[in-house]
């Protein structure tokens, strides 16, 4: 029997579901044996399906297969939950997948060609409106303008603000025992958020933990201090600055350009078959609903690497409370996608502009040696100083605990420092066994961060694993 | 250079007093910039700083350590056994942070029996979790292989001292179901009577017998049967009752186990019991899938 989603995996439908509880609640009702389920059929395109549980009127749920298969996801359930995917859909996609031998093979019923058809419409609709979004129009335009000097004036306004508090800190010492409260780094920034500038206050944020680390916080937080009063310094000449140069400086400050602004830029377009190196996931300490108690903001890199072209990407998502993020990719899958990146002196954030296939398994890709990342690394800084994090894909390395300091070394004895943060050093310890594995990862400058794992052609998703 | 701009810093510019002396001449280079310019001298060390850190990351030059890797495993093994979905890592991590403990002896049970290996990095949390179950001990010691072993000795990890002298256990065996099967039922059927004694449930929970079909069945006809008598059992006898068995059901008699419980009275508290069951249950029977690799 064909597969009705070639190539998923249980797992692939799990990562589609907004919570641990929606996807267990899948599962369980993931039987088609069970009576609750009155019809549970497909014709290849779609999928249907009518479950009758508890409730007085059954839910009818429906699913485009072709759109799902190119990671669109378009399904439709008539339960009232706010959840999407819901638990019924989410039931039906785990059927597809483990019990293909069970769904009833059929006719698209009325009901469903209507929701396509709508579907079909609004999705039409959807792209004009995004086609419409993209034109550049003279009032767009000029409405743009206002925004962003708006923008930018709070932005100075914070910055300048900023400037002298970095300087009383200075003058003080940090030595002096407020530096080493987390609410005089907290304060601060939040008053970064204030003044819309939100990549400064995660990064200020950040800062509050490092002089609880242990004895030597001095030299890192005067970096961090150093670093952000250069991007002070930076913001002050904006104007004056090229435009790739103001465009990084947009993007440390949190300032993120907008998909449809990427076309005032000569950005490039790559078509390549791009393949998950690791992925990032992890929550933004900055937004007002996370100090109101609410759920915050979380945030994905996926990092990927070109097949042909050997150029890496980025893709950076954000999604709050519980919601999904846009992009699902694990390490190790792949998409023959067009690529556009946002403008940069070193171009690495990305997205996807036009996809090609389906997501598939991908090919096993050669990382480099240390000394060729470090290179690497060198060069990109000498054209954009504002890289936080850049992908490392390092060949034959051994993880190993020195005296509680882990590292990832080469066989000739050199080493990169592994991050703090990085939780799961045990499972990377046990997955080489002492032996020379491929990691992935982002290196900022002072530690690498491992992503994901490649060992004996099998990738390792680190963000799966508890916290240890 | 460094060195003197962190004291700097960590004093406070303006308890800085007289002049700094170095023959470092990149500190100079920064000092003059610091001291000649209009600027604040904070801003100035700011600056320097800033400047430094970039200089230092653009130019990183990667430590080298000559000390010979010791301490290796064969590679070979892992080749050598068939491995089941990685997703079980995540069911594991579940039960990590805290959720569904119940159904872990019982997975790794199943992986004794069955020989099977698991993802590697899946290993230091079956350690950690075998530190926090001392019960499954025996099972982890059997199942952790070669690789575990070798991660034990070379971590020192103190909380997984309990495995360092390891003996490969027997397999172990499943034909004394029956014995124990008679010797729980006899405990829950004087629930029927009188309140469950802690000694009784703690008895229980001691018996670690398999998650069999047959015996799940037995224990929840008795249940049904309990719930049958006329003795009003409060909120603490049923959530007692359901924390004693729910570390041994199997999740074939999820329905019926889950009904019995729901029906017993509409309160809030009941219903409760009954969905906790019905989700322990279901992630029990997903786990077991992911190993079995249905």
């Amino acid at each position: 029997m064909e597969a009705f989603l070639p190539g998923w995996t249980m797992e692939r439908v799990t990562l589609l579901a907004p919570d641990a509880a929606s996807a267990q609640s899948g599962r369980k009702l993931a039987n088609p044996r069970d009576d609750n389920w009155k019809a549970v059929a497909s014709d290849g395109y779609s999928a249907w399906a009518v479950y009758h549980g508890s409730t007085k009127k059954p839910h009818t749920l429906k699913v485009d297969l072709l759109k799902l298969r190119h990671d669109d996801k378009v399904w439709d359930c008539s339960c009232k939950t706010y959840k999407s995917p819901c638990q019924h859909v989410l039931a039906l996609l785990y059927m597809l997948v483990d019990e293909p031998e069970h769904i009833t093979v059929a006719e698209t019923p009325h009901w469903v060609k209507e929701w396509l058809d709508k579907e079909a419409i609004s999705a039409r609709k959807r792209e004009e409106r995004k086609k419409r979004n993209r034109t550049v129009t003279p009032e767009k335009v000029a409405q743009r303008k206002v925004q962003f000097a708006k923008r930018k004036e709070k932005i100075s306004a914070g910055l300048t603000e900023l400037e002298q508090w970095l300087i009383n800190i200075i003058r003080r010492g940090l030595a002096d025992p407020q530096v080493r409260s987390y609410e005089f780094w907290d304060s601060r920034a939040a008053r970064m958020v204030d003044a819309q500038a939100p990549g400064v206050a995660t990064w200020i944020h950040s800062m509050g933990s490092i002089p609880a680390k242990g004895t030597d916080w001095i030299e890192p937080l005067l970096d961090q201090l150093g670093r952000l009063f250069l991007l002070i310094e930076s913001f002050k000449r904006y104007d004056v600055l090229p435009a790739e140069i103001q465009a990084d400086l947009r993007a440390v400050l949190g300032w993120h350009m907008k998909r449809d602004e990427v076309v005032f830029f000569d950005t490039p377009a790559i078509k390549d078959t791009w393949i998950v190196t690791g992925r990032y996931a992890g929550t933004v300490h900055n937004s007002a609903e996370q100090t109101n108690g609410k759920r915050g903001l979380k945030t994905q890199r996926v990092w990927l690497r070109g097949l042909q072209s050997g150029r890496d990407a980025l893709i950076l998502d954000f999604a709050f409370g519980d919601s999904l993020f846009e992009t699902h990719m694990l390490p190790g899958w792949a998409i023959e996608a067009e690529m556009n990146f946002y403008p940069s002196r070193y171009p690495l954030r990305a997205f996807i502009n036009e996809k090609y296939s389906d997501v598939f398994e991908g090919e096993f890709i050669e990382g480099e040696n240390i000394i060729e990342n470090i290179e690497n690394y060198a060069h990109a800084l000498s054209e954009n100083p504002w890289i936080q994090q850049f992908p490392f894909v390092l060949e034959d390395v051994i993880p190993v605990n020195y005296d509680n300091k882990w590292i990832l070394r080469e066989v000739d004895g050199t080493y990169l420092p592994i991050d703090e943060q990085f939780e799961h050093r045990w499972s990377l310890l046990a997955l080489s066994g002492g032996h020379p594995i491929q990691v992935a990862g982002e290196w900022n400058g002072a530690s690498f961060y491992p992503t994901g794992a490649m060992v004996n052609r099998r990738f390792v998703d680190f963000e799966v694993i508890g916290k240890l | 250079m460094a060195g003197t701009l962190h004291l700097i810093a960590a004093n406070g510019t303006d308890n800085l007093s007289g002049t700094i002396n170095t023959r470092d001449e990149t500190l100079d280079y920064f000092l003059n910039e610091m001291q000649n310019s209009d600027d604040d001298l904070a801003a100035r060390l700011l600056r320097g700083a800033g400047l430094l850190t970039l200089r230092e990351q653009a130019g990183y030059i990667p430590s080298n350590d000559p000390r010979p890797m010791e301490k290796t495993i064969k590679p070979d093994e892992y080749h050598q056994q068939e491995h089941y979905s990685p997703e079980i890592v995540g069911f594991l991590s579940k039960i990590y942070q805290g959720e569904y403990a119940e159904c872990y002896p019982e997975w790794l049970h199943y992986v004794a029996l069955e020989e099977a290996t698991f993802p590697y990095e899946a290993l230091p949390l079956m350690l950690t979790l075998a530190t926090w179950f001392p019960i499954t001990q025996a099972l982890t010691k059997r199942v952790m292989g070669s690789r575990g072993r070798w991660l034990i000795d070379y971590s020192g990890h103190r909380g997984w001292y309990w495995a360092k002298h390891i003996k490969p256990d027997r397999k172990p065996r499943l034909s004394k179901y029956r014995k124990y099967e008679g010797r729980i039922i006899v405990r829950l059927q004087q629930l029927g009577f009188r309140r469950l004694p802690l000694e009784v449930s703690y008895e229980l929970r001691l018996m670690t017998f398999p998650w069999t079909e047959v015996f799940s069945q037995g224990i929840v006809r008795t249940i049904k049967n309990m719930f049958g008598r006329r003795d009003a059992m409060t909120y603490d006898d049923l959530a007692r009752l359901a924390d004693t068995v729910k570390w041994y059901i199997h999740p074939d008699v999820r329905e019926n186990l889950v009904t019995a419980f729901s029906n017993y009275n509409q309160l809030n508290e009941t219903q409760a019991i009954a969905r906790n069951l019905d989700a322990l249950l279901s992630f029990r029977s997903a786990m077991l899938d992911a190993f079995m690799g249905e």
